[in-house]
């Protein structure tokens, strides 16, 4: 056993010995330049900041309104170039900013601007219409009667509808307030 | 190369200080040094004992006006306080958290004068409940206003932001 790892640590110097020789030096692999790695090291650093500060914000999910589609405690990604080049659709998931981008709120887009929405019997209507959502689970008793969603608003509701009408936060807010989408 | 990139770290060092020197000590500053305080004034550890309850509530009866309104919560909380009435309340709502934590995010602050200033934020109250013993949540967007009063930012007025309108 001690033999075997003699052995080892010679190879390992004979290898480190014939390493030099053709000018090898293990300071050189990890810091190949130091000035250049350097300014490597703070751009990366810059980059990954910017990413996660204003494109991808990395985000903690802590609350159960969208049970069972997103678990009340997980962790996504706000990823905000979403409606960059295209509108809002009905049905997605979006990130709501508060006072800013640290606390944010997901929820459903369910009406646009003119549509009628309503609960009857915990069935949600749309302009009168129900609308299907195999994304609720959860079985519901909410009973809301028929408003209009106002101009540069969209109306938003958490997929899980087992809470109380009281207790879920969801209505129209303004289309502003959209941050983006979750990454996943 | 050395040399350039330590002129580059010594002009951010000058910039910091320099910012440092001219806002350290501002009005912004010590508006925001009063929102931290509210914050770890409300906020109770499990387990934490009479002597930091009494410090932190007396700490929080400072931070406001004669009288502070609270509006826009929809229930028998909208109102005027007074600081001791403020003092009293916090004591309550204590009571029935074993613990309790209290942040305000991504607050902003405008200075419209000398004197008085306004402030947007979101809230976020969590802890766990003394009686049921389960833990709750909860974020608010507000606007809070303050008066500067004998070189010392009060809290005058709070007002939460619907969010959404059901």
């Amino acid at each position: 056993m001690a033999n075997s790892f003699l052995q080892f640590f010679m190879n390992l110097r004979s290898r480190r010995e014939q390493l030099r020789g053709q000018g090898f030096s293990f300071k050189h692999f990890l810091f190949p330049d130091t000035k250049k790695s350097l300014l490597r090291a703070l751009l990366l650093i810059a980059l990954a900041y910017a990413f996660f500060r204003w494109i991808c914000l990395p985000v903690i999910i802590s609350g159960g309104s969208m049970e069972p589609t997103y678990a009340a405690h997980g962790f996504n990604f706000c990823w905000r170039p979403a409606y960059l080049f295209s509108s809002p659709q009905k049905g997605d998931v979006v990130m709501l900013r508060m006072a800013g981008q640290e606390v944010m709120l997901l929820k459903r887009i369910l009406a646009f601007p003119g549509e009628t929405v309503e609960f009857r019997k915990g069935k949600l209507y749309v302009n009168g219409a129900p609308v299907d959502e195999p994304y609720v689970k959860s079985p519901c008793d909410w009973e809301l009667s028929p408003r209009t969603v106002d101009e540069g608003k969209v109306y938003v509701i958490g997929d899980n509808r087992g809470m109380s009408i009281d207790g879920h936060k969801f209505g129209q807010t303004e289309i502003k307030r959209i941050a983006g989408k979750p990454l996943w | 190369m050395v040399k350039r990139l330590f002129l580059l770290v010594l002009i951010l060092a000058a910039a910091g200080i320099l910012y440092w020197l001219i806002k350290g000590d501002s009005d912004e500053v010590r508006i925001r040094k009063s929102f931290e305080t509210f914050a770890r004034a409300a906020s109770k550890e499990a387990g934490e004992g009479t002597t930091a309850l009494l410090i932190k509530t007396q700490t929080l009866g400072k931070l406001f006006d004669e009288k502070c309104s609270l509006e826009g919560t929809k229930t028998f909380l909208d109102g005027n306080y007074t600081p001791e009435e403020v003092t009293s309340n916090a004591v309550m709502a204590r009571k029935h958290a074993s613990s309790l934590s209290m942040r305000f995010h991504d607050l902003t602050v405008n200075i419209s004068s000398p004197e008085d200033a306004s402030a947007r934020f979101t809230v976020r109250v969590t802890g766990i409940s003394a009686n049921a013993g389960g833990s709750f949540s909860e974020s608010r967007e507000m606007n809070a206003t303050l008066r500067k009063k004998e070189g010392k930012w009060l809290f005058t007025s709070f007002k939460v932001i619907d969010v959404f309108e059901k």
